[in-house]
């Protein structure tokens, strides 16, 4: 009997087992990735795929400090104090179905997104950021293999608002008159789509028509993999050669992976800031010196070098890094926990505990539950006492002024600072009224207003920075930390850069000894 | 492993959840970024966590806050078990036909994806574990208990306190209660076990407690970031939740082989 | 015969009606505004005109009554509704996971009752034995620890220490043995806990009694008389295990990157991706029912004592 059950038990296990090997090896030529998310949304999605996959290529895209740099434009001019922008197509460049790009195919594109919009993507939604792109646009034509754009009012830094998603190009041979797509993407970059499971991996050919040559590798698959563990683990079992976009490594996990000598971590600044924003319509955030104490409180160096596992700048200015010399240097409190007592002991502290508001939504990505519990120790040792909520919906409990401080991550969808103190800081601003910010300020209004429609490099820099030192002074939000993006490979690949935008250019990668 | 070794295993690792922190003298919820990562040793046993809380305190806090809602859990799905099972069962009929119909719609739900559906309905918290939990956990105390009831209900000594005319509430609480209790510990006990995976999944998805509380899942969740540089973040929570497992299981094991044993003789006596 | 499978089957279907409308209910209710958060993916905030549009786009304007008729009456038709995250139709996406859910669950169930039937008749035949203790003490660590650090543990050992097998995905035909494992030990943990009460239960029947009075080993009491006496529940067992399986397959498919409904699930919970979640639970929903019709029809189908009513 117990040698029956045993063989039993045996041929079960085997059967199990059956047919199973080593990992797929990636060949000569191919290089297996994974990134969190898909990076193909489909045809009913307004670009199909994301930049990163360089499937298809942008007019402008964005460097490591969100400068607009040539892509398909290698050059563009302004005329009319910024009211007139005309962008000179890159030459001898053709579609990967053979056909050559023209400015007709970039002015369809652009119609095209004009025409659809609103329409929600799965990278940036043709919604907020398209109106920072092309709100003031009053026509777009193609004229001698040029695109100019004609606008209603001055534009100081349209390259900026149109970098990356807004200004694709594809062939548009491939939309249908929906605006969906027919049927495959048809872009001019390093790149073809050739294959899509979706949710799971996208497999990519060399382009042979692509202008800047054949890309290193012939094939590169993608895979998705959402789990944070699994995907290191899948990298440390040598299943796949990187991992890119937007949150690849978490911050925690960093540190191990960089330290292993067969890994390259490649860290850029991201366009994602982690900011604080103070309820000031209601209880204790309505007096300004408990938003100062509460800033002086929290040490921000510290969270930023041990929770964020030094993938993250401690903030000072409003304005990250990325925007270069638009932010403004030296604002900030330093960490002063001294102080700050003597401020709740001079307002007197409330009764009812601070409410640390935290998205639950982002306590996956970043650890959110870890910074609120710091920020609540530190609060209360400065004599507020608190506690955190975690929420699903922080809409509408910010909507009910339920909260006291919000702990949240913010992006901006180009280089363009207007868009953050318009939309979230303005008195009339829809985060500032809605989620009851209580924020309202003439001179901020009028310095926004002023700032928007200057065209002067130097006079706008000048107001942004004034814009932020006010804002230092009356702090209704203040930045936390800075969030780079970390992203690896092993080290036999090497041109890894990465955008602010998460955007990996694929064509640049190529093989290492 | 005999039935006394089982319980001193479950009362061991109860009394670690509760005497630890006193022990330690350490707050189980303090932040202190300046002591954070520390390996083991010096005041700290098990090291500190990536906010610099004590590891073992931490999990000793944990298993108290996993224990006790794990027991909650329990205790409403029995609760709500018993008394529909039982008024089903003493019923019958439509009673009866109305809890088969809700046990089957319980069934078919898929419970760890609702919760987690529910908990971006609510916000996370004690109420929002037991109210995604509770409602289809009761499905194996109601079976059970409408079992026994009916089978009591038919005993002698049952029709014979029904004929003199006692009325179905004093037939409940008298005489078939009684005999609901053993039946009803043994699911409680292997539902117990049940809960606290389901609890401690839904914390692991992060669907959990509010912080500064957590539970062992929580535990694990926020430390598998750190899977490669600090081993130790989830194998401590791990071990703890996998012997306390192991030791409810074992008693339920137990009890239900004890339970088994009493039916047989039961019946061989009849 | 045939009145009690139309009875059965009417209790059936009203039983997925009671579902649909809890799903509907549950989803629906969630506080906040999909259409926003649709619209604030990439991190951008919305603008309320987008929000409006997008929100009568997905007939969000409309009455949650008007809203739940519309939705069933889609789902009568097998239109699941459109992907609130990329437009496309649910009804493909989710059958188009369900082949690799099928798959893990077959190879769990194997797993699972495979390990559970073998261990059980070891443990009726010699419940004493060492071989026999450890059996238990496995089954019941089994049963307290969560598949999660089960499947943690063999990521972390079999796939990156050792490189045996593939971490996750549905990259090859070894993949799914990992994921396998950890859903099929906890099934099988919990199956043989039920199959071990109905064997000991069976030996204990006066004709199992007899065959071995009558002198016959032990091996073929258990294996020939004990078996068939205790296999109608260890069907139902079995039918319930897998329906758990079924719908446990969530932490496990997460955990494996396995590209199933119950990572599809997670996934569309985390998005707000409503009509994704729904279809999930009401698809889910219909094959536990159906399972469960199955070995009732099964059981009634070999016994006569229940065929005969």
């Amino acid at each position: 009997m117990r040698g029956r059950a045993t063989i039993l038990l045996l041929a079960l296990l085997g059967a199990v087992l059956a047919g199973c090997g080593a990992p797929e090896q990636a060949g000569a030529g191919q290089l297996t990735l994974a990134a969190p998310r898909d990076l193909v949304a489909g045809p009913q999605d307004p670009y199909y795929t994301h930049q990163t996959l360089g499937v298809w290529e942008p007019l402008v895209t964005v460097d490591d400090r969100l400068r607009p740099v040539p892509a398909l434009a290698v050059s563009w001019e302004r005329a009319e104090r910024g009211r007139r922008w005309t962008f000179t197509l890159r030459d001898g460049v053709r579609f990967s179905d053979g056909s050559p790009l023209t400015a007709e195919a970039v002015v369809a594109n652009v119609r095209r997104f004009l025409r659809i919009a609103p329409r929600q993507s799965a990278f940036f939604s043709l919604d907020a950021g398209m109106e920072a792109a092309y709100g003031k646009l009053r026509d777009v034509r193609a004229e001698a293999g040029r695109v100019t754009f004609e606008l209603a009012e001055p534009v100081a830094d349209l390259p900026a608002r149109i970098a990356g998603f807004f200004s694709m190009v594809q062939s548009p041979k491939a939309f249908a008159a929906s605006g969906d797509f027919t049927g495959q993407p048809v872009g001019t970059g390093p790149y073809r789509l050739v294959e899509w499971v979706k949710g799971q991996r996208a497999v990519l050919a060399a382009n042979p028509h692509h202008h800047g040559g054949a890309p290193a590798y012939d094939r590169i698959v993608v895979r998705v993999i959402p789990d944070a563990n699994a995907r290191v683990a899948a990298l440390r079992a040598g299943e796949i050669d990187g991992l890119i976009d937007k949150g690849a490594l978490l911050p925690g996990q960093v540190g191990a992976v960089a330290a292993d000598p067969g890994f390259r971590v490649v860290r850029s600044p991201s366009v994602l800031t982690h900011y604080l924003t103070f309820n000031a319509s209601r209880g204790p955030f309505a007096d300004a010196r408990l938003r100062e104490a509460a800033e002086l409180a929290i040490d921000r160096r510290a969270v930023a070098r041990t929770l964020l596992g030094g993938t993250a700048t401690a903030g000072g200015a409003f304005l990250s890094p990325v925007f270069g010399d638009l932010a403004a240097p030296g604002s900030g409190a330093p960490h002063d926990p001294g102080r700050a007592r003597e401020l709740v002991a001079a307002a007197g502290a409330p009764a009812e505990p601070v409410s640390i508001l935290v998205s639950s939504a982002e306590t996956g990505q970043f650890p959110y539950t870890g910074i609120a519990e710091v920020l609540r120790a530190a609060l209360e040792q400065a004599g507020l006492p608190a506690r955190v909520t975690v929420a699903e919906a922080t809409k509408a409990v910010m909507e009910a002024g339920d909260y006291d401080v919000f702990l949240s991550a913010y992006s901006v969808p180009n280089g363009d600072p207007d868009y953050l103190f318009r939309r979230f800081l303005r008195s009339d601003a829809a985060w500032n009224t809605e989620r009851r910010l209580g924020y309202r300020s003439a001179a901020f209004d009028d310095l926004v207003d002023e700032a928007a429609v200057e065209t002067d490099p130097g006079g706008r820099r000048e107001l942004y920075h004034r814009v932020q030192r006010m804002l230092a002074a009356d702090r209704p939000m203040i930045p936390l930390a800075y969030q780079d993006n970390a992203i690896v490979t092993t080290s036999r690949v090497g041109g890894v850069r990465q955008s602010v935008a998460y955007v990996v250019d694929l064509g640049a990668l190529v093989p290492r000894r | 492993m005999r039935g006394r070794a089982r319980q001193a295993l479950l009362a061991a690792v109860v009394l670690f959840c509760l005497v630890t922190p006193l022990v330690t003298g350490h707050d189980p919820h303090a932040p202190d970024l300046g002591r954070a990562m520390l390996p083991p040793g010096g005041g700290h046993w098990l090291g500190t966590d990536q906010l610099g809380r004590d590891l073992l305190t931490r999990t000793a806090a944990a298993g108290r806050t996993s224990l006790l809602v794990a027991l909650a859990v329990t205790a409403a799905t029995t609760a709500l078990g018993a008394v529909t099972g039982a008024a089903a069962g003493l019923a019958g009929g439509v009673a009866d036909r109305l809890l088969g119909f809700a046990a089957t719609v319980a069934l078919a739900l898929p419970g760890l994806t609702l919760a987690l559906a529910l908990a971006g309905v609510l916000r996370p918290g004690y109420g929002t574990v037991l109210a995604a939990l509770v409602p289809l956990g009761w499905v194996s105390c109601g079976l059970v208990a409408r079992t026994a009831t009916r089978q009591a209900a038919a005993s002698d000594h049952v029709l014979a306190v029904r004929a003199i005319g006692a009325s179905r509430l004093y037939l409940l609480r008298r005489t078939i209660g009684p005999e609901l209790a053993g039946p009803l510990l043994t699911v409680a006990t292997a539902d117990f076990a049940r809960a606290l995976v389901a609890v401690t999944s839904l914390s692991f998805l992060g669907a959990g407690l509010p912080p500064p509380d957590t539970d062992w899942g929580g535990m694990v969740s926020e430390a598998t970031p750190l899977l490669v540089a600090a081993p130790r973040l989830a194998v401590v929570p791990a071990l703890a939740l996998a012997v306390t497992g192991l030791a409810v299981a074992l008693v339920a094991d137990a009890r239900r082989a004890a339970q088994t044993a009493q039916a047989a003789q039961a019946g061989g006596s009849r | 015969m045939t009145a009690v499978v139309l009875r059965r089957g009417a209790e059936l279907l009203l039983a997925l009606l009671a579902v649909s409308v809890l799903v509907f209910l549950l989803t629906s209710l969630a506080p906040g505004d999909p259409a926003e958060e649709i619209l604030r993916r990439g991190g951008v905030q919305p603008t309320a005109a987008g929000v409006a549009a997008l929100r009568a786009e997905l007939g969000l304007d409309q009455p949650l009554f008007t809203r739940y008729l519309r939705w069933l009456g889609g789902v009568a038709g097998g239109d699941l509704g459109r992907s609130y995250a990329d437009r496309s139709p649910v009804a493909a996406e989710v059958f188009s996971r369900v082949p690799a859910t099928l798959r893990l669950a077959g190879a769990s169930a194997l797993v699972a009752v495979g390990l559970a039937v073998l261990a059980s008749v070891r443990l009726a035949l010699r419940p004493r034995a060492p071989l026999s203790r450890a059996i238990a003490l496995v089954t019941a660590a089994l049963t307290g620890v969560p598949p999660y650090i089960v499947g943690i543990l063999l990521i972390s050992v079999v796939a990156v220490g050792l490189r045996a097998l593939p971490t996750g995905g549905d990259t090859g035909p070894g993949a799914v043995v990992l994921p396998a494992l950890t859903l099929g030990l906890a099934g099988a943990a919990t199956l043989l806990r039920l199959l071990r009460a109905d064997l000991a239960d069976a030996l204990r029947q006066p004709f199992v009694r007899l065959a071995a009075a009558k002198g016959l080993r032990a091996r073929r009491t258990v294996l020939v008389h004990a078996v068939r006496v205790a296999a109608p529940n260890a069907v139902t067992a079995a039918g319930v295990v897998l329906a758990e399986l079924l719908a446990g397959a969530v932490v496990v498919e997460t955990l494996f990157a396995w590209p199933g409904l119950g990572q599809l699930a997670v996934t569309a919970i985390r998005q707000r991706d409503v009509p994704v979640v729904q279809a999930y639970v009401l698809v889910t929903g219909a094959a536990i029912v159906l399972l469960l019709a199955c070995v009732e029809l099964c059981l009634a189908a070999c016994d006569p004592r229940v065929r005969r009513r």
